[in-house]
């Protein structure tokens, strides 16, 4: 709480760099005169080629302190995701019917924020909607609220043979709901579509691992008690505890004032 | 740090108005040397040491800071809202409440 919370600098440092032994190991591999590089093999190629980039940029960033000059650092030598994310579909034109193709189109919607992402998801969703890869997509579309984030979601809802995908996918859609549900809630109001989709959440897909230790019912149970319980236009369940000198107190104490909750942290 | 709600509280003293924290700080003998430090003069509630605390558990907190904003009757009017527009919430549930004057509400 303390560091800004969107710094662009530390989404780039969240990438690990490669160790350099496996990178020269691939590279001699990839090399090899008389076969040609596998779909697979020209798929990894490029992940490699942009994780050097990235490796190196960073190098150089760490050599210098001056702002001006790390920003020319940035234009000049940072590794282009729009350029890369153009290779990977390529890749995955040129190849459909490879696995390497689901792998090229699930780094471009990871890595890349270009229209290119928008293309890689209409392809997964027309493609590959059957992919077990389309797990770690559906999950980390979560917040994408776009209309080829929602398609996809909603196929891979629909009609993915695996449960895992169908499991994130039914999440995903419901957390994008409530995230932009800004109308009042009554009593008596028939459940929502974010409702419902929790609801079959906790009861067809509880069991899948959600996050730390947490299931899927768990997190959605969460979910659905925020939105049944603490949604605008409802009265807020009581807050029972102890200060921080210790004296108990609770929130009805403050019943007749406008009250701000504020979750806080000095951390 | 914490300017904007030390002179949200400064403001609106002697209004029907509150700020109550709900802190997730490990350590609340340290908390209390915080509380002096930064001029922290508006109640929390200590969670139990945690960001995963039973009050940040019921509330199905997992973004921080998270914020609610409830009128005089305890009912939530507005979620997610920051800087002027907790500020603009704030003011206008006053208004409701009829017990704001106009110009100095400023």
């Amino acid at each position: 709480m303390l560091r800004p919370i969107v710094c662009w600098l530390v989404l780039l440092v969240l990438i690990p760099p490669a160790p350099a032994q496996e990178d020269v190991a691939q590279e001699d591999a990839a090399k090899e005169p008389d076969k040609p590089a596998t779909p697979m093999e020209q798929f990894q190629a490029l992940v490699d080629e942009h994780r050097g980039a990235m490796q190196k940029f960073f190098e150089e960033y760490r050599k210098v302190e001056d702002n001006d000059a790390r920003q020319k650092l940035f234009r000049e030598l940072y590794p282009k995701p729009d350029e890369y994310g153009a290779k990977m579909l390529q890749l995955a034109d040129d190849y459909a019917d490879d696995l390497a193709a689901v792998k090229a189109l699930v780094w471009v919607v990871s890595n890349d924020r270009s229209p290119n992402s928008a293309k890689a998801l209409e392809k997964l969703t027309t493609d590959h909607i059957d992919k077990p890869d389309l797990k770690d997509v559906c999950r980390a579309l979560m917040y994408n609220g776009s209309a080829p984030a929602q398609e996809l979601l909603r196929a891979a809802l629909d009609n993915s043979p695996h449960e895992d995908v169908q499991a994130w996918a039914c999440y995903s859609l419901a957390k994008g709901m409530m995230r932009v549900q800004r109308e009042p809630r009554k009593k008596g109001d028939p459940p929502s579509e974010a409702e419902k989709l929790l609801e079959r959440v906790v009861n067809d897909f509880g069991e899948i691992e959600a996050y730390r230790g947490k299931t899927l019912s768990d997190v959605a149970g969460g979910d659905l008690f925020e939105l049944r319980n603490l949604s605008i236009g409802c009265e807020a369940p009581d807050i029972e505890g102890e200060d921080i000198d210790g004296v108990k107190f609770k929130l009805t104490d403050y019943r007749g004032k406008v009250v701000v909750i504020d979750f806080w942290g000095h951390w | 740090m914490y300017p904007h709600e030390r002179s949200l509280v400064e403001r609106l003293a002697g209004e029907p108005f509150a700020l109550l924290g709900v802190n997730s700080d490990r350590d609340r003998e340290k908390l209390k040397e915080v509380l002096e430090e930064e001029k922290i003069t508006w109640r929390s509630w200590w969670d139990g040491g945690s960001t995963s605390g039973p009050i940040a558990t019921k509330w199905n907190v997992s973004g921080w800071p998270t914020i609610y904003v409830l009128d005089a009757n305890g009912v939530i009017r507005y979620k997610g809202v920051r800087g002027s527009a907790m500020d603009k919430a704030v003011d206008t549930l006053l208004e409701e409440l009829g017990e704001v004057d106009e110009e100095q509400a400023g």
